[in-house]
């Protein structure tokens, strides 16, 4: 019981302070202006009016940002009839469920009057018994953009302007256009426009990093392919993935050219160049006459991708893309024994060899930042897989087992970055 | 048993797309089901359509100079007798009030969906005889013709499906209306609607068209009544 106290009470402490608080009921997005123009005008000429300039000292304390505010009653309005009746209208219909478009003013001439407020403010209050109520319209609309509700049992003009201060006009102000300066931005060019280029191509060359480890998955996963050696130069426990001879992590090198159609999809011819060292297992004296084993991996492939553009101001642009495609991959050997040593041994005349050549598959996503649309910083990740699926073949059950191919399955991650020239072709 | 969650989820997708189109509106102060306080209709008056008059003519042997008048008298007397069956507890007021009334603004009821009204302009009170009534019930138009839909005479999107069945067989006559209730001290509105009926036709002889369309009126103030209390015909 003590408990729940403890935590009710604060809460009805903060709802009773709340009670009185400026409860909002839309808002929409209002442009705040530097020194604004805020014209007042009451529902109703019975109820309580506001004092323009203690309205603008209130509003000036709450919002220090937007300068000395402009603050009016709009007599002209109150006394034009069929604005005064619309006005009372709206007084009558304010209500915390309504929509704006459900307060918008209907007389083709009231709505004309609102729709040349501009730049300007008008607030409208209402107050129907213990209720106050401001509405805020500005710009074109005939709908108010802003609608709010303060109960107090006295009118408080002050308050709600504090109140307006902290929400409605907590954006930063920004300054407002002189007529000339609008007209002119009106016919200003659009930097975000540019026409589509029908042919888009490009060579590159880029450079980055490959690794067996994939990013977030579980090391356990390699550990076993990682840890394995190399003994007598064949011997591994498992020899399905390449990574069981090869250290799988180095340096890339890619070239690569490409294009695309209607700036959303294309193609792109690539090769790649990955150096690896063989694990060998430096426990056996028979490696004491190796000099070295590396191998060097080229893989040529196609891709296909779609991309989108998207410009960023007037020089750059950035065009995400995806990709997928396949490639042939090739294990270059590069061995040698030790100038001293007059044979090989029968263990190297009989070392393992690679197939001639791996199919693979290659996906990916990356990005193209592209200056002035010839030059671009190209950045991809992707996965690259070679081998054979490893679907198991449904035999005869006494059918020998296929023999294992020998790295039949190798998968590794990559990072590249690249540098790019365009040749763009606009019709 | 394991279900195929891709279907769900196909399905799922597909009923979003086919949201239904909004035929009702309701002002977010009136909930559904809300009592209606004293309503008051004008009559119809002239605010009729007759679509394909030249067949009507036809199948009544009238002349095409006759058949609106009196396709016009049935119409507005139907209309009536229907109302007052439908809606016991309305009074019918002048139709001559809906001459005061603001000029021909568009409600907009959905994304595609506006109906062609004329309300009480803002600040605007109807009185009769000095007495204010609460509510009002506003019939905007009704449509009588062969073969129509609300989609092709309200929806935007499908307007212009509607030459297609010009010269087609007559299948069905429908009755369609606009209607919108009225709060007439705060001129707002609580309740717009589209409501259609219809009812099959066949060329036979011994089918009477004159009371196949009071019988159509009568069903359309029903749902039209319904449509107004948010609740099935």
């Amino acid at each position: 019981m003590k408990t729940s106290l403890q935590f009710t009470l604060p809460w009805l402490l903060a709802l009773s302070i709340t009670g009185f608080a400026f409860e909002s009921v839309f808002l929409q997005k209002i442009p705040v202006w530097k020194k604004p123009v805020i014209r007042c005008v009451h529902a109703d000429t019975s109820m309580p009016r506001v004092n323009a300039d203690q309205f603008c000292q209130a509003l000036g304390r709450s919002a220090p940002e937007l300068g000395r505010p402009d603050c009016r009653i709009e007599g002209e309005w109150e006394r034009d009839s069929l604005i005064a009746k619309y006005l009372a209208w709206a007084g009558r219909n304010m209500d915390p469920r309504v929509k704006p478009i459900l307060l918008s003013a209907r007389h083709p001439s009231v709505a004309d009057r609102l729709r040349k407020l501009d730049d300007d403010y008008l607030l409208l209050f209402s107050r129907n018994q213990d209720t106050t109520w401001v509405a805020l319209f500005t710009g074109k609309s005939t709908e108010p953009q802003a609608l709010a509700y303060q109960v107090e049992s006295s009118f408080n003009a002050e308050g709600i302007a504090e109140q307006i201060g902290q929400t409605w006009f907590s954006a930063t102000p920004e300054r407002r256009l002189s007529a000339k300066e609008k007209a002119a931005a009106a016919i200003e060019p659009d930097v975000s426009f540019g026409e589509t280029p029908t042919f888009d191509t490009w060579i590159s060359l880029g450079g980055g990093w490959s690794q067996a480890t994939i990013p977030l998955t579980p090391t356990s996963w390699y550990k076993g392919k990682k840890e394995q050696r190399i003994r007598y130069y064949r011997n591994t426990t498992d020899s399905l993935s390449g990574w069981n001879f090869l250290e799988d992590e180095s340096p890339l090198i890619s070239i690569r050219t490409g294009f695309t159609w209607q700036g959303f999809v294309g193609g792109e011819l690539f090769a790649l160049r990955t150096t690896h060292k063989m694990k060998i297992d430096k426990r056996d004296t028979i490696y004491q006459e190796l000099d070295h084993w590396d191998f060097t991996r080229y893989e040529i492939g196609l891709t296909v991708h779609a991309t989108i553009r998207k410009t960023l101001g007037e020089r750059w642009e950035t065009q995400p893309h995806a990709f997928v495609g396949f490639h042939y991959s090739i294990l270059q050997e590069d061995i040698a024994l030790k100038s001293s040593v007059a044979e090989a041994s029968a263990q190297y005349r009989n070392r393992i060899q690679f197939e001639p050549f791996y199919k693979g598959a290659i996906f990916g996503i990356g990005n193209r930042l592209v200056w002035k649309g010839f030059l671009a910083l190209e950045t991809r990740v992707g996965l690259n897989n070679r081998g054979r699926s490893l679907d198991k073949e449904e035999g005869a059950e006494d059918a020998a087992p296929e023999p294992t191919i020998i790295a039949g399955s190798t998968l590794d991650c990559f990072i590249s970055a690249s540098l790019e020239y365009h040749w763009l072709r606009r019709k | 048993m394991r279900f195929p969650f891709w279907l769900i989820l196909f399905t799922l997708v597909v009923l979003q797309g086919c949201t239904q189109a909004k035929w009702v509106d309701r002002h977010p102060v009136y909930a559904k089901g809300s009592p209606l306080g004293e309503v008051g209709m004008p009559e119809l008056g002239d605010r009729w359509i007759l679509v394909r008059g030249p067949w009507f003519a036809e199948k009544l042997n009238l002349s095409a100079s006759q058949v609106y008048d009196t396709m016009g008298v049935l119409i507005q007397d139907a209309f009536s007798d229907a109302i007052q069956s439908a809606m016991p507890a309305l009074r019918t007021i002048s139709p001559r009030i809906m001459d005061t009334l603001a000029p021909v603004e568009s409600q907009k009821m959905d994304q595609r969906i506006y109906l062609k009204a004329r309300f009480p302009a803002q600040g605007q009170l109807i009185t009769e005889d000095g007495f204010a009534i609460p509510q009002l019930l506003l019939i905007h138009e009704l449509t009588l013709g062969p073969d129509l839909s609300r989609n092709t005479l309200y929806d935007y999107e499908k307007a212009n499906l509607d030459s297609e069945g010009k010269f087609r067989k007559v299948k069905s006559i429908k009755a369609i209306v606009t209607w919108t209730l009225w709060d007439n001290h705060k001129q707002r509105f609580l309740v717009s609607g589209i409501s259609e009926v219809s009812t099959p036709w066949q060329d036979q002889v011994g089918m009477q068209l004159r009371k196949q369309v009071e019988e159509l009126i009568h069903s359309l103030a029903k749902r039209m009544e319904a449509d107004l209390m948010g609740r099935e015909p």
